[in-house]
């Protein structure tokens, strides 16, 4: 009966299941970096760069559209339902987490190791502060899904 | 109405399904869509393309003495599917995922039964149904141990291999389930949705 109701909920709001879809490719590249981060042999720093990695590019990406597919599904519909706003939540959690990540990954500990040059530390960061850019946009798309249907259209 | 009818027009508005409708220009909307599928279409082709197509160059051994071809290595069927994943990556999903999205929103209750934008649609699917079944398929050789000189590294981290995959199968997943349920949904008669005080929208599956 339990897995009937799950499916019957995925049927009736496929934008919320394709939101969550998206929000796992945001998830996947960042847990094989953290990963990948987990079993590397070296310092800290070298260590959390690594896995500040898997939270940009396309990654960043999925999380804005997540973000908006959350907030496209609390406009559609005047029912506020207890899974829009757990999906904005986990989207909104992501987002910060990523903004975190990407600042410490490619601001902060470039600066504290003295074994990064300069130049190729300013090579990369221009990209990485897209990332976080459209992290933090994630994170506020997120942000007013949360609040419910009467602030988000306000607010869209 | 016989009373099977009204069990089954009550049975319809509970599985009513609701997609977002937004005011953005239902022409420009439709036309972004379509260039978003295209442009995953095309790179999903580029990327069967060279699953068939590719073969490693032939390595010339050249020394004073000797001059001549060697044995190039061969390609297994799970370097052709690894291949096959460069163009029906993450990135052909998430193409295919804004085109289909853009489709469904700018489509107005008028022009439900569009034929084009429904054939739009189709494609998308098709798409996606690549490159869950690609992905899918190189998951399942990477659990299976399977040899190849374009996937040894891949094996070799086997964990974070499989997780990478995570991200299309999971996205054109989504995209199949999201395109599907709203086919049929245009598909099915419309009973049940007026004044049944769902969202704009909503329409039954």
């Amino acid at each position: 009966l339990e897995i009937d109701m799950v499916i019957d909920g995925v049927a009736r709001r496929p934008g919320l299941a394709l939101a969550g879809c998206t929000w796992l490719g945001f998830a996947a590249p960042a847990a094989v970096a953290v990963e990948r981060a987990v079993s590397l042999d070296g310092p800290l720093t070298s260590r959390v760069s690594f896995a500040s990695t898997g939270f940009g590019g396309l990654a960043s990406l999925c999380l804005v559209v997540a973000a908006m597919l959350v907030l496209l599904e609390q406009l559609s519909s005047p029912v506020e339902t207890s899974a829009v706003l757990v999906l904005a939540g986990v989207v909104g959690v992501s987002g910060v987490m990523a903004v975190v990540m990407t600042v410490v990954g490619f601001v902060v500990l470039p600066i504290w190791s003295i074994s990064t040059p300069a130049a190729a530390w300013a090579e990369v960061v221009p990209s990485y502060l897209g990332s976080g850019a459209l992290a933090a946009l994630a994170a506020m798309v997120a942000g007013l899904a949360m609040r419910g249907p009467g602030a988000s259209a306000g607010g869209a | 109405m016989s009373d099977l009818d009204r069990f089954d027009d009550s049975v319809r508005e509970l599985r009513t399904a609701i997609f977002p409708v937004v005011a953005i220009p239902s022409r420009g909307g439709a036309i972004a869509g379509y260039a978003l599928v295209a442009s995953a279409a095309v790179t999903v082709a580029g990327g069967i393309v060279q699953a068939v197509s590719y073969h490693f160059p032939q390595p010339v051994q050249s020394s004073g003495l000797f001059t001549g071809q060697l044995n190039r290595p061969q390609l297994t069927a799970v370097d052709r599917v690894q291949l096959l994943t460069r163009g029906a990556g993450v990135f052909s999903a998430l193409l295919v995922l804004l085109g289909a999205v853009l489709l469904v929103v700018a489509s107005r209750s008028e022009d439900r039964r569009d034929s084009v934008r429904a054939g739009g649609l189709w494609v998308a699917a098709a798409v996606a149904a690549v490159v869950l079944v690609a992905n899918t398929a190189l998951g399942v050789a990477f659990v299976a141990d399977a040899r190849g000189a374009l996937v040894a590294g891949a094996v070799a981290d086997r964990v974070a291999s499989i997780l990478a995959l995570l991200a299309p199968v999971a996205i054109s997943a989504g995209v199949l389930l999201f395109v599907v349920v709203h086919l049929a949904s245009v598909a099915a008669p419309a009973h049940g949705t007026a004044g049944s005080g769902d969202a704009p929208g909503a329409t039954p599956r």
